[in-house]
């Protein structure tokens, strides 16, 4: 029988936490245990920074997220605390199974002695229940130690040269010495050549590393040894005072070259850390600019190689499985089973894999996941060449990139995110607007037509109605009731041209054929303006949807005469040019701003103005524009050099008019 | 009806709904001014020195909410009564208009006989003061 339990993680306040929540999640998937996870909360977390705090309250809201309970529990000692829930769970109905905790970098030479909390619950529990299990939770895999900073691979041709020089050199100043001294000033001095030595060692491991500098210092030994230590010219040491000497003069040699390849190591690596730094912030300079996470990608993926010179790859959970993950850039780049294994431990777990981490499965690339304190966004491949030795500050760095990498898209997402927000607000927006503007411009009529039938029959009532006094208000109500029809109209007009309902029917149309109607239909509209027709000399025929052109024209002469003051005339003239057949209205009013010349077509423009327009106008431009591109056409708008809107609407195809030859034939 | 001689200015930007105000109004006796823009309202109202004021608020050059004090500064002394006539219903909208000064509101559309009850009272309440 399965016996019923959980699994507990022990969570800190550090900040690659989540990486133990998700083994959690995933042990508990695997096990089909339920799993909480466990802060203990010691007097020390009010001593701690506010982000640590606030880090805390993330990881509760995170582990609920992903299916498991976040408890908060108070103990003077985490060890203590730890041991008490465990203890105090085991007499309950489910125990702890399992125990995940997390093992966190260990900083210099002191740190590596003591042992850490999840050392001492892995021997504390050792054999018995419940099964406790460390995740690392940065990359312990690299140290620095002495021997990276010695920079031992780095030795070159040149330092060993060096090297030689300088015992050379020393040897000559010695020579030069002896050459100026008497032979008995010479024996006193003897011993003091070794200062010439000890000089040139230092300057070689100050110069070129500890490597050249140990070897000065063998080749100086010997060199004294052969020259200077009798008997002379052979290694053979007689006197053992002169030995002492000797071995002393060794012994300071190497602790020289020692500390002072150590300095050169750690003034190289500021440089090289300046050097990173300034590479990071160039990689966040030129990323900072994408807007979105493919561009993001194929600038730092162009970066990145850059900086490595390595093979950079990008991998991402696709959208509908966040669980998965896969290539995201570049896209033709080929792995290994092994390469893949070592991919998905990275993603499942949350930790550096591949090449130089524990699990490497035999893989080339090295895998970085890239983490943000509120999520995994993906995992950073690197793929390292065969002869390049990896050390803790290439570790470093690839965790730095990939921090800054991880920022960079995090960011991204968080712009998308709030930008989709605004246009779904910007969208409420509209309509809301939409709703009032249609209101008002419903209402507007007939708040005229109410008003003018009531004042009718209020008249009438008291048989004081005089036949003009009701002529002006029918006419009022008759005019309004029009003007209502029309927007009405409009507002179909433009729901069937958008959902495509309207069907376009072009045929050869004689271009004088659309405007015949159009001083009966706008008779009512012009009682104090005048229509002037330009004709053509010759007449054309034009390829256009004779019901829906007679639409536009009306509603753009309606609108040119809106805006004309009274007494003035609208020119409607048309024919043949460069563009196609032209149909041009032109009023004399006050024109139009020409910041507007975009924004007049656009059905919501109206709704951005204050209430009182004249009713009907925009929607009725937007539903021409609308038409008039069906047709394969378009409309233009212009002011008049002497004053006064131009609306042109332009037909493509149009020929001479083949009516006179057919009638012949 | 007791509307003669008062002097009753109306802004709104609607030319048929200025038309059968004026009808109406002129048939209850009262002396009718009217202006389709806030600006020429404004100057009216100073030439005028109206009764009452009848105000759309959407009108094409200011807002009609805006322009509501600035009717009352034109006669700080008898500040003259203001019916709002507007199409916006909303409850804030409501507020607002009675929080800048307006003695009284109808939705558009109305009828007439709602239009010259709400007039004569306000009058009448003039007076009164």
């Amino acid at each position: 029988m399965k016996k019923s339990g959980k699994i507990v993680v022990f969570v800190s306040t550090h900040p690659k936490t989540h990486a133990l929540l998700k083994a959690a999640m995933n042990k508990s998937l695997e096990t089909g245990l339920p799993w909480e996870a466990v802060y203990i909360e010691t007097p020390e977390h009010y001593l701690a920074d506010r982000e640590a705090r606030e880090r805390i309250i993330r990881f509760g809201d995170l582990t609920e997220k992903m299916g498991g309970v976040f408890l908060q529990i108070p103990h003077r000692n985490v060890l203590a605390g730890i041991k008490s829930y465990i203890n105090e769970a085991e007499s309950t109905q489910s125990p702890i199974t399992d125990v995940i905790v997390g093992e966190s970098d260990k900083e210099g030479f002191l740190a590596e002695l003591k042992t850490s909390i999840a050392e001492k619950l892995v021997k504390l529990y050792h054999g018995n229940a419940p099964i406790v299990q460390k995740v690392h939770l940065s990359q312990r895999n690299y140290s620095t130690s002495w021997f990276d900073l010695l920079r031992l691979r780095d030795i070159r041709f040149i330092d060993i040269f060096y090297a030689f020089l300088a015992v050379g050199i020393a040897y000559v100043c010695a020579e030069t010495l002896r050459a100026n001294l008497t032979s008995i000033e010479w024996k006193i001095n003897n011993n003091n050549i070794v200062a010439f030595f000890l000089i040139g060692t230092v300057i070689v491991s100050l110069r070129c590393g500890l490597l050249p500098g140990l070897l000065s210092a063998i080749l100086g030994f010997s060199t004294i040894n052969y020259f200077y230590i009798s008997p002379l010219h052979s290694f053979k040491i007689v006197h053992s005072a002169e030995g002492v000497g000797l071995t002393i003069f060794l012994v300071s040699a190497v602790l020289v070259s020692i500390l002072g390849a150590y300095s050169q190591a750690t003034r190289n690596s500021i440089q090289q850390k300046e050097k990173r730094s300034q590479a990071l912030y160039q990689i966040y300079r030129s990323a900072s600019n994408a807007t979105d996470t493919r561009t993001a990608l194929e600038i730092l993926h162009e970066d990145l190689t850059k900086f490595f010179e390595m093979e950079v790859a990008f991998f991402m959970p696709p959208a509908l499985n966040p669980d998965d993950i896969q290539l995201k850039y570049p896209e033709d780049i080929n792995f290994s089973e092994n390469d893949l294994k070592s991919l998905n431990l990275c993603w499942k777990e949350v930790r550096t894999t591949g090449l130089g981490a524990l699990n490497h499965f035999e893989s080339q690339w090295r895998f970085e996941p890239l983490t943000t304190l509120n999520s995994e966004l993906g995992v950073l491949a690197i793929k390292i060449p065969q002869d390049i030795r990896l050390d803790a500050s290439f570790g470093r760095l690839v965790s730095a990139l990939a921090d800054q990498v991880s920022a960079i898209l995090e960011r991204i997402e968080l712009t998308k995110m709030m930008g989709e927000s605004q246009v779904r607000e910007e969208r409420e927006k509209l309509r809301a607007m939409l709703l009032s503007s249609v209101s008002h411009d419903l209402k507007t009529p007939l708040a005229s037509i109410i008003g003018s039938l009531s004042i009718y029959k209020r008249m009438r009532r008291a048989d004081r109605l005089q036949p003009e006094t009701a002529d002006e208000l029918t006419d009022t109500a008759l005019e309004e009731a029009q003007r209502l029809d029309s927007f009405i109209s409009n507002i179909l007009d433009m729901t069937r041209i958008e959902s495509g309902d309207i069907e376009f029917s072009q045929e050869w149309t004689e271009a004088s054929s659309v405007l015949d109607a159009m001083p009966k239909r706008l008779q009512q509209a012009l009682k104090k303006n005048k229509l002037i027709f330009n004709a053509p000399e010759k007449e054309f025929e034009v390829f256009l949807d004779k019901m829906m052109t007679e639409q536009v024209l009306q509603n753009l002469i309606d609108n040119a005469i809106k805006y004309s003051p009274t007494n003035t005339d609208v020119h409607i003239s048309y024919g043949p040019t460069e563009q196609g057949f032209i149909y041009k209205i032109r009023d004399f009013g006050p024109g139009i701003p020409e910041d507007k010349f975009q924004s007049v077509f656009d059905k919501y423009e109206r709704l951005k103005r204050s209430d009182s327009q004249v009713a009907g106008t925009g929607l009725g431009l937007a539903i021409s524009k609308a038409v008039m591109l069906a047709q394969n056409g378009d409309i233009q708008i212009s002011n008049h050099p002497e004053g006064g809107a131009e609306f042109i609407i332009i037909f493509p195809e149009y020929k001479a008019s083949e009516n006179e030859r057919s009638k012949l034939a | 009806m007791s509307l003669t001689g008062a002097k009753i200015v109306a802004i709104d930007d609607t030319p048929s709904i200025r038309t059968f105000l004026r009808l109406s109004l002129e048939y209850e006796g009262a002396e009718f001014y009217d202006a389709g823009t806030a600006k020429e309202g404004l100057e009216l109202c100073k030439t005028v020195q109206p009764d009452l004021v009848i105000l759309d608020l959407g009108l094409p050059d200011e807002d009609g909410l805006d322009v509501l004090p600035k009717i009352k500064e034109t006669q700080p002394g008898t500040n003259p009564p203001v019916v709002v006539l507007t199409v916006r219903k909303g409850r804030r909208t409501v507020k607002d208009i009675f929080e800048k000064g307006a003695d009284s509101y109808l939705a558009k559309p109305f009828m007439v006989d709602d239009l010259l009850e709400i007039i004569e009272k306000n009058i009448d309440t003039c007076h009164t003061h």
